[in-house]
């Protein structure tokens, strides 16, 4: 079985083949991405949908400097900001439509707060969200966020910090 | 890992199943296919519209040309050629002699009929005998 790099390779020839392998070998790392984001499958998958399609029409330019996988990242770091910031006012109001706490039994209490969580790091400056997505939804190494992300260690660590800051702030104060 | 972003990882923690990616890949396609339609009905509609903005544009530039032509060459009206009186038909004819008018007409006429001809045949006899 080949691997990723072969397959772009193959495809970047001409094999349109080795393109649909190359999505099957990753279509769930990509659509669990969006999930952990988006707790929504058919957005999820529209979302990945997404992503495969930005990546046909521009692996032709892949030049194997960066590792796929962090190319990959970054395609799906970049299509989670663009939704969440065409999402954030329909977000926002999908929140208040929402019954009272008190409402709520102890499954949906967890949901509740999923939703305030995810509604606070939607209103995050950029490169904090980006930090905080990659590292709660990946569990990925500062390493790994900065060369996603193209910031320095030390500075996706600043931005780390001071989203959960911001994040404890609006959780408490809910 | 301190504990609020122990928290918020186990908020963000989700079941995922795993999707059925010959499926996936048969809706991507066809997703594919749809863009690729719509670009080129796009393509096509931009394509139509430059090419009538360039004719519009070519048959404006014919048509200011040939105004431009008919003012340099002062032309009037058919009307305007009566009312104008340097062009009085009256004073044209009164120096014309009548026989060399005759003769004019008989000349200019490409149609005659039997009658014209005896005419024609006498009032030269006469010229010449005259």
């Amino acid at each position: 079985m080949l691997n990723d790099n072969e397959l772009i390779a193959k495809f970047q020839d001409g094999d349109e083949k080795a393109f649909d392998q190359l999505v099957q070998n990753n279509v769930n790392n990509v659509f669990g991405f969006f999930m952990k984001v988006t707790r929504n499958e058919m957005t999820a998958e529209d979302l990945a949908q997404d992503v495969f399609m930005k990546l046909y029409k521009n692996l032709k330019n892949f030049r194997h400097d960066s590792n796929f996988s962090t190319y990959l990242y970054r395609i799906n770091t970049n299509t989670v900001n663009s939704w969440i910031t065409r999402n954030k006012w329909k977000n926002l109001l999908h929140l208040d439509q929402a019954p009272d706490r008190g409402e709520y039994d102890q499954v949906n209490e967890v949901e509740w707060e999923r939703k305030e969580l995810w509604a606070s790091i939607s209103k995050l400056p950029k490169k904090q969200r980006e930090v905080v997505i990659l590292r709660l939804t990946n569990e990925l190494s500062f390493r790994e966020v900065s060369k996603i992300t193209g910031m320095k260690e030390g500075t996706a660590k600043v931005n780390f910090h001071h989203a959960l800051k911001k994040l404890k702030e609006d959780l408490i104060n809910e | 890992m301190n504990n609020i972003e122990k928290k918020l990882s186990k908020l963000s923690s989700v079941k995922i199943r795993n999707i059925d990616s010959s499926n996936f890949i048969v809706s991507l396609r066809s997703r594919q296919r749809i863009e690729s339609l719509r670009k080129k009905r796009f393509q096509s509609g931009v394509r139509a519209f430059v090419f009538v903005a360039l004719i519009s544009l070519i048959t404006s530039f014919q048509l200011d040309t040939s105004n431009f032509q008919y003012d340099t060459l002062d032309m009037v009206a058919y009307y305007q050629v009566f009312e104008n009186e340097g062009l009085n038909i009256d004073n044209v004819f009164v120096e014309v002699d009548e026989n060399d008018f005759k003769l004019f007409l008989i000349e200019e006429t490409v149609d005659f009929d039997l009658s014209e001809l005896f005419y024609f045949n006498s009032f030269l006899n006469e010229d010449i005998e005259g």
